[in-house]
């Protein structure tokens, strides 16, 4: 495999890079054109982009996993997010788009002030850097064993040439590179897809080869209730995600940020369905016994052959490249916007901005490199964050967006983002190993904690309003 | 903008954050809409599993 993939693997490096220079000489001219392109994306782009940013190696790995090892109901583990994505497209992107930002913190400070700016601050950038440093893993791993080359080199290789195309095109680089890799993840997979069902000899195949209709079914060995679990948390997981909102204030038009969102959504809903469906034809080629992780290698390595394989191989490697890219791209601009412009200097000029935002793409790139290799323990506090953003930050945001009278309460939304985000970090730590995994929302008396913050902040936010409401 | 978040856009925008935008009440119901669309692509889906083995 390795005669095509080397030629592969180099060809789409060199167009990424390329596309950080273009975006440099061409588009990059202020620091606005680094973290939002200007405000002059189209639907298209945004669309490809969302999708892309949804989509990782993690993703087709371990959801290929879940398809294996729960049938394709586990689609709604994911599917889900493509429901969020759809409905904030249509219900919350317009307003917020409206508000002229860079960042969601500062859209809290639009509103009450700069404590809660601060406090949403530390929440989304906790989200985004157990993105990042989990995603540096699994690209550097995936690359490191395909290719036979040490972690450092596929970490060279990998993540050194995402944050060079971030930092040079910034905003612009991540939204034409999304396009390509979302191109790139489609026809990866659906190849793939492709030539596994047929080697199970057809889908009539797949059912008879696998013989338990539970995997077959709308709601798997779990029941409605565990599906509804999951479904909920990834609701929730999608609405507060930062990363995501940002390519909806990169839109030239309200109207561009909604379409985007809509299509990048349908994209989700329909992509989706492939690991599930990789996974239950994975039994059927391979038995039950096979380790879950191991399905989605072992379909590529077997069904793929050598052309194929090295396409999956680039799939994987882009869906996990427009990820990283995605979430330096934001944590950059939090570091610019939310602490440097808002708190050292409010009046630099255009181009020490655009400068700050490259040095913080690099810096916040560089810590989270060092983090995942150096202290790898402190995982457990930053994919807390990623809960708190679902269980905290995502009610918050549905409250101020859709109901104007929470703009006045500003007491009640810092009390349920606070009370909320304590919880959520508790429930965090109790939690068992399973829900600590995301494959099960409840187990023995315990509820996901993203459940726990939803409904607390719901409490907060209706009792708080009501009590603020009267003095 | 000015780099608070406030300053000269603050109310105006504010008021005119709303405007043309659908009500919280038109959200929820296009939660369920679009839940129960995807839901029911999800069974069809499904479905196509069953009618291919029999």
């Amino acid at each position: 495999m390795t005669a095509i993939l080397w030629p592969l693997v180099a060809v789409y490096l060199v167009v990424v890079v390329g596309i950080g220079v273009w975006s440099a000489r061409r588009r990059v001219r202020t620091y606005e054109d680094m973290t939002v392109a200007g405000r002059g994306v189209g639907p298209f782009l945004i669309g490809c982009s969302v999708a892309a940013t949804w989509i990782n190696g993690v993703s087709l790995i371990t959801l290929t996993g879940f398809g294996k090892s729960f049938g394709l109901s586990a689609y709604w583990h994911m599917g889900a997010v493509g429901i969020g994505t759809l409905w904030v497209g249509i219900y919350l992107v317009p307003r917020m788009w409206k508000l002229r930002v860079i960042t969601t913190p500062q859209i809290l400070e639009r509103f009450f002030g700069p404590t809660h700016r601060l406090v949403g601050l530390v929440v989304a950038m906790l989200r985004d850097f157990a993105a990042t440093a989990g995603t540096i893993g699994a690209t550097a791993l995936v690359a490191s064993t395909t290719l036979g080359i040490s972690i450092f080199e596929a970490l060279v290789l990998t993540y050194f040439v995402t944050v060079l195309y971030v930092t040079l095109g910034g905003m612009w680089a991540v939204l034409v590179t999304d396009t390509i890799q979302f191109f790139i993840i489609l026809l990866g997979t659906g190849l793939l897809l492709v030539v596994s069902i047929q080697g199970a000899g057809g889908l009539g195949g797949v059912v008879e080869k696998v013989d338990d209709p539970t995997l077959f079914s709308a709601t798997g060995d779990f029941g409605a209730l565990e599906i509804m679990g999951w479904f909920s948390v990834a609701f929730f997981l999608a609405i507060g995600y930062q990363t995501l909102a940002q390519r909806a204030f990169a839109a030239r038009s309200r109207e561009a940020a909604r379409r985007g969102f809509i299509y990048g959504g349908i994209l989700a809903v329909l992509w989706y369905i492939a690991p599930a469906l990789l996974g239950v034809t994975g039994i059927a080629l391979f038995g039950k016994e096979m380790e879950a992780d191991q399905v989605f290698l072992n379909l590529t390595n077997e069904m793929g052959g050598p052309v194929l394989g090295s396409i999956i191989f680039v799939s994987i490697m882009s869906a996990n490249m427009s990820t990283l890219s995605s979430t330096i791209s934001t944590m950059g601009s939090n570091v610019t916007v939310d602490i440097y412009q808002r708190f050292i200097d409010p009046d630099a000029e255009s181009g020490r901005m655009l400068w700050i935002s490259r040095i913080s793409i690099l810096l916040t790139s560089v810590l989270a490199c060092v983090t995942y290799y150096y202290i790898p323990y402190l995982m457990e506090l930053f994919l807390a964050g990623g809960r708190i953003v679902g269980g905290s930050l995502a009610p918050v945001l549905i409250a101020v967006m859709l109901f104007p009278s929470m703009r006045r309460k500003g007491r009640t939304v810092l009390a349920s983002l606070t009370i909320s985000g304590a919880a959520v970090i508790l429930c965090q730590i109790l939690s068992p190993r399973e829900l600590k995994a995301g494959t099960s929302f409840f187990v023995w008396g315990f509820v996901d904690p993203v459940l726990v913050g939803v409904f607390i902040s719901l409490v907060v936010l209706v009792v708080g309003s009501r009590w603020e409401g009267r003095e | 903008m000015d780099h608070t978040g406030h300053g000269e856009h603050s109310f105006k925008d504010l008021a005119q954050l709303d405007q043309n935008e659908p009500s919280w009440e038109s959200a929820l119901i296009g939660f369920v809409v679009i839940f129960l669309t995807v839901g029911l692509f999800f069974l069809f889906w499904v479905g196509l599993f069953r009618l291919s083995s029999s």
